[in-house]
C-alpha cells in the first residue's frame, strides 16, 4: 500500500466522464421540466394494434401472468397461475361462474337427499383423459379420497372432513355421503383444489394427464407453459388451437407485454393500470365485482381493541366512501365492515349501516375509553401499492380523531412469516374472493378460528355462524347472515372499506372470454381469436 | 535546537476571522464561474426550502382534504395526487428530510472517515495494511447494496417499542448513510496523510514530543482540509442520490412521509398514466438537487486544485 499510484490521470478521466454525465443530467432535467408541466395523454394512439400470432394456421391465445407457479400438485396449489394451469389441463366436477353461481362441468346434474346428507352427481358420458383412457367413477372417488386424506396436510382435508363415504351410484353417477348437513357442500366440490385426476396417477404435479380442454405440450418453470387443444374434449374442442401462459416477474411487466402486443390477455392488475388500459381503444377491458377485500382489523382480545368504544371510534373515524373512490378509483364495491358483500345477493343486506364519519364523536369515545390524548399505534401493512395507499388514507382520516398510526409496510413474506400477521394489534390483510361467505366466517371470525386475526370472540356471532354453516332452511340461513352483518357492523373489530374488482384486459381480437372473480378459474376454453 | 524547530513554518489552523474571510473568498470565487454559480445557487435554494419549507407549504404532507388527481392549476401548482394530497406542499416539505439525512450522514461519515484515515495513514505499518485491505473489501461492494442489506437486517430486528435500540433503529437510514461512506473518505484522507506525514513540520512536532493526537489534528488535518472539502461535497451528492434511491426502493422513509424517492415510487406504474405530475415534480426535484450539488462540488474541486497548484 506504501507506493500509492499516481491517480491524477484517473481523476481527470473520472472528472471528464462526470462532466458528460452532468451535461446529460442538465439536458434531461430541462426536458423533464417541460414535459412534466403538461398532463400526459393516455398511450394507445401510437401503439400498434395487437395481432394474434399464428403459427401456420394455428391460433394461439397468449395469457400473461405476473408471477409463476410454485407447485402444481392440486393438493397444495393455490395461486392464480397454479389454478389456471390445473383448470386448463384438468376438469372440475362443478364450476362457478362470474356471479359465483354453480354451473355444471364434469357433473351434468346433481341431487340432494331430503335429509341433506347424500349428494348424487351425474357424470358426463364420454370424457377422456389426454392419454386416451376413459374417465371412470373410480377416478373421481380416488381423487376425493386423496384430497380428504388427513395425512395429506392439505387444507382440503378439513374442507372435506364431513364426507364419510364416496361410492359409485346408478348409471354414470357418483354419491357423496356426509356426516352432517352442509348447505355449501356443492361449492366445496367446486373448490380450487378439486380437479379430477386419473386414479393412481404417477408423479402428480410433474406429469399431467387430465380430461381438461388443453393438453400440456411444454412447461418451462418460471417462464412459460404451452398447451394444445384437447380435440376429443367431451364438451367440444376449445376455441383456439394453442394456449400459452407466459409468466412475468410482476404485473407491470405483464401489462407492458400486453401494451407491446407480445401477449393477448392479462387477468390481474392494479386499479390505476386498469383505468389507463380501459381508456385505450386497442383493448377490451372488463371488470367484474368480487368478494375479495382488504380487512383492516384491530385485535379485540387486549387493549386498546378489547374496549368496544375504541372499536366504535375506529369505525366512526373512517370514511369508507372516500377510500373507495380514491384507493379503488371506484372499481369493485363499497364495503360495510362485513365480509358478506353484494356478490352474495341472497345474503347481503343494507339494513344495517356503519356509522357516518364523525371524528369528534370518535374522539369523545376514545376519551370515555380512557384515551383522552388519543392513541399511538403501529399499523402493519403488506408492502403492496393498494394496501399502502389504503393505510395512508386511513392514517389521515384517523388522525383527525386522535388515532395516530405509524405505517410499517412489510414485504409479504415478512408480514405472514411466523404468523406475525395474527399477532399484531393493527393490520391490513387482503382476503381473496370465495364463492360463498361461510368460508370467511369459519376461518377468520369464529372464536378460536385458525385465522381469526382480530382474536374476536362473540358468543352471539358464533351461534349465527354455526347456524349459517349447517342449516338447510334457506330462510333461517338468510336470517343468520343478516344478524352476522349486524353484529360485525355494530361491534366487530374490523373495517372492510371495499370489495375489489377483478379485471381482464385483452386484445381486440380476443372474444368469448368470461372473467372470473378468481382469475385462475377464468374459462379459457370458450375464448376465440 | 528546540527554538529552531518551533520556527519551522507549519500550516496549522488559521484564526477564526481568517477562516471566515477565506470561506467568503472561496464562495465568491465559486460564484464567479458560471457552472459552479448555478450549482451553488440551486443548492442554496434547496437549503432555503429545507429551512422554510414548512412555512412556505400551503398544506401539510398527508392532508387529503383536496380533490384527488387534479392536474397542476393556480390553486395546486404541482397538482394533487390520487389521495388528494397537494404535490407542491409535499415537494416543499420533502426537501428537509433528504437534505438533513444526506447532509448529516455526510458530515458524520466525513468526521469518522477523517479520523480513521488520519490514524491509519499516520500510524502505517501493519495497522495500515489490515485497515487498507478492509477498506478495499468494503469498497468492492456497491454502496446501495450494502445499505439495503444493513437496513434489511435492522428493520427486521424484534426491538421493544420505545427502547433506545428502537429509537436508534428509527434513524437507521441516517446511520447507514453515515457508515457506508466512511471507508471511502478514510481512503482519501489516508493517502493525503501518507504524503503529509513526511513533511518537515510533522517531524518537528514529533521531535518536540507532541502527543500523536495533537499531531493528527493540529499539524496534519489542516493540510488535508482542501481534499476533505472536495470529498465531502462529492459524498453529499452521492448521499442525496442514495437517500432518494432508498426511498424509491421502499427501504428509506416510511409512507406517508413526503420523501421524494417514495413519491416517485408511489406514483409510477398505472398511476403515472393518471397523475404524471405526482411523479414528475419530485423526480425533477431530485434531479435538480443532484445536478446542483454536482456542479457545486465540481467548482469546489477546480478551486482547490487551482489553489494547490498556486501554493
Amino acid at each position: 500500500m506504501e507506493g500509492q499510484p499516481d491517480t491524477s490521470n484517473v481523476m481527470e478521466a473520472v472528472q471528464a466522464s462526470r462532466r458528460v454525465f452532468l451535461k446529460v443530467m442538465v439536458a434531461g432535467a430541462a426536458g423533464f421540466a417541460v414535459v412534466s408541466c403538461m398532463p400526459r395523454q393516455p398511450e394507445g394512439g401510437g401503439t400498434p394494434a395487437t395481432e394474434s400470432k399464428t403459427e401456420g394456421q394455428l391460433k394461439t391465445l397468449r395469457v400473461a401472468w405476473g408471477g409463476a407457479p410454485v407447485t402444481l400438485d392440486p393438493l397444495s396449489a393455490s395461486a392464480d397461475t397454479e389454478i389456471a394451469f390445473l383448470n386448463a389441463v384438468y376438469d372440475y366436477l362443478i364450476d362457478t361462474n362470474a356471479r359465483s353461481e354453480l354451473v355444471p362441468r364434469l357433473a351434468t346434474s346433481w341431487n340432494v337427499s331430503d335429509d341433506g346428507l347424500t349428494y348424487t352427481l351425474q357424470i358426463v358420458e364420454g370424457a377422456k383423459f389426454h392419454d386416451g383412457s376413459a374417465l371412470t367413477i373410480q377416478d373421481i372417488i380416488w381423487t376425493f379420497d386423496r384430497l380428504r386424506d388427513p395425512e395429506s396436510e392439505s387444507p382440503t382435508s378439513d374442507l372435506y372432513a364431513d364426507i364419510v363415504r364416496i361410492e359409485p351410484g346408478e348409471g354414470n353417477s357418483v354419491v357423496f355421503h356426509l356426516n352432517r348437513t352442509n348447505p355449501d357442500f356443492l361449492y366445496n366440490l367446486s373448490d380450487n383444489h378439486a380437479v379430477i385426476l386419473k386414479a393412481d396417477a404417477p408423479n402428480i404435479g410433474n406429469e399431467f394427464n387430465g380430461t381438461g380442454p388443453f393438453r400440456l405440450d411444454e412447461y418451462i418453470a418460471e417462464d412459460r407453459a404451452v398447451f394444445s387443444a384437447h380435440q376429443d374434449y367431451w364438451g367440444g374442442a376449445p376455441g383456439v388451437d394453442r394456449l400459452e401462459f407466459i409468466f412475468f416477474a410482476d404485473t407491470e411487466a405483464a401489462v407492458n407485454a400486453l401494451r407491446d402486443g407480445a401477449v393477448d390477455v392479462v387477468l390481474r392488475m392494479d386499479n390505476p393500470t386498469f383505468l389507463s388500459l380501459s381508456a385505450d381503444q386497442s383493448f377490451t377491458a372488463i371488470d367484474i365485482a368480487t368478494n375479495g377485500h382488504d380487512l383492516v382489523r384491530l385485535r379485540a382480545d387486549r387493549e386498546p381493541g378489547s374496549d368496544e368504544r375504541v372499536r366504535r371510534a375506529f369505525k366512526l373515524a373512517t370514511d369508507r366512501r372516500a377510500i373507495f373512490d380514491r384507493v379503488q378509483l371506484g372499481f369493485g364495491a363499497l364495503g360495510r365492515d362485513t365480509p358478506i358483500g353484494p356478490l352474495y345477493a341472497a345474503y347481503y343486506t343494507e339494513e344495517f349501516l356503519p356509522p357516518e364519519r364523525d371524528p369528534v364523536a370518535a374522539r369523545e369515545l376514545l376519551t370515555a375509553a380512557g384515551y383522552p390524548d388519543g392513541l399511538d399505534m403501529t399499523f402493519y401493512v403488506p408492502n403492496l401499492p393498494d394496501r399502502v395507499a389504503l393505510a395512508q388514507a386511513l392514517a389521515a382520516q384517523w388522525a383527525e380523531a386522535g388515532i395516530r398510526v405509524t405505517i410499517e409496510p412489510q414485504e409479504e413474506a415478512v408480514y405472514y412469516a411466523d404468523n406475525g400477521w395474527l399477532e399484531v394489534d393493527l393490520g391490513i390483510t387482503p382476503w381473496g374472493s370465495r364463492p360463498t361467505p361461510q368460508f370467511y366466517l369459519d376461518v377468520a371470525y369464529k372464536t378460536g378460528a385458525v385465522w381469526n386475526e382480530a382474536h374476536f370472540s362473540d358468543e352471539e356471532l358464533d351461534q349465527y355462524i354455526e347456524v349459517a354453516g349447517s342449516t338447510l332452511d334457506e330462510e333461517e340461513r338468510q336470517n343468520a347472515y343478516r344478524e352476522i352483518q349486524r353484529i360485525l357492523i355494530e361491534r366487530g373489530p374490523v373495517i372492510i372499506p371495499y370489495f375489489f374488482a377483478q379485471f381482464g384486459v385483452m386484445a381486440q381480437a380476443v372474444s368469448g372470454l368470461e372473467v372470473h372473480p378468481f382469475a385462475g378459474r377464468t374459462n379459457l376454453r370458450r375464448a376465440t381469436l | 535546537m528546540a527554538q529552531q524547530l518551533e520556527r519551522l513554518p507549519t500550516p496549522g489552523w488559521p484564526s477564526g476571522r481568517a477562516l471566515t474571510r477565506s470561506v467568503w473568498r472561496f464562495l465568491g470565487e465559486l460564484l464567479r464561474q458560471p457552472q459552479s454559480a448555478v450549482g451553488t445557487l440551486i443548492v442554496f435554494l434547496f437549503l432555503l426550502l429545507a429551512l422554510f419549507g414548512p412555512a412556505l407549504a400551503p398544506y401539510t404532507a398527508n392532508d387529503q382534504s383536496h380533490p384527488a388527481a387534479q392536474p397542476p392549476s393556480p390553486k395546486y401548482p404541482f397538482g394533487t395526487d390520487y389521495l388528494g394530497r397537494d404535490v407542491y406542499s409535499r415537494v416543499l416539505l420533502g426537501a428537509r428530510g433528504i437534505l438533513l439525512t444526506a447532509g448529516l450522514g455526510t458530515l458524520i461519515s466525513v468526521a469518522l472517515g477523517t479520523f480513521v484515515g488520519l490514524l491509519v495513514g499516520y500510524l502505517g505499518g501493519i495497522i495500515d495494511e489490515v485497515a487498507g485491505r478492509l477498506i478495499d473489501a468494503v469498497l468492492a461492494m456497491p454502496a446501495l447494496l450494502i445499505t439495503l442489506v444493513i437496513l434489511g437486517v435492522i428493520r427486521n430486528l424484534d426491538l421493544p417499542p420505545g427502547s433506545w435500540q428502537a429509537r436508534l433503529a428509527d434513524q437507521s437510514v441516517l446511520i447507514v448513510i453515515a457508515l457506508v461512506y466512511v471507508p471511502i473518505v478514510a481512503r482519501v484522507v489516508r493517502s493525503s496523510t501518507l504524503d503529509i506525514k513526511t513533511r518537515e513540520f510533522v517531524w518537528a512536532a514529533q521531535i518536540r514530543g507532541e502527543p500523536w493526537l495533537y499531531i493528527l489534528f493540529t499539524e496534519i488535518l489542516p493540510s488535508v482540509t482542501p481534499v476533505l472539502v472536495v470529498e465531502a461535497s462529492l459524498r453529499f451528492s452521492y448521499a442525496i442520490f442514495l437517500v432518494a434511491s432508498l426511498g424509491f426502493l421502499g427501504a428509506g422513509a416510511r409512507p406517508p412521509s413526503p420523501d421524494w424517492g417514495l413519491m416517485v415510487n408511489e406514483n409510477r406504474g398505472g398511476l403515472y398514466h393518471l397523475t404524471p405530475w405526482a411523479l414528475n415534480y419530485p423526480a425533477l426535484a431530485i434531479a435538480l438537487l443532484v445536478v446542483g450539488v454536482n456542479l457545486m462540488s465540481d467548482g469546489i474541486k477546480r478551486l482547490v486544485q487551482r489553489g494547490e497548484r498556486a501554493g
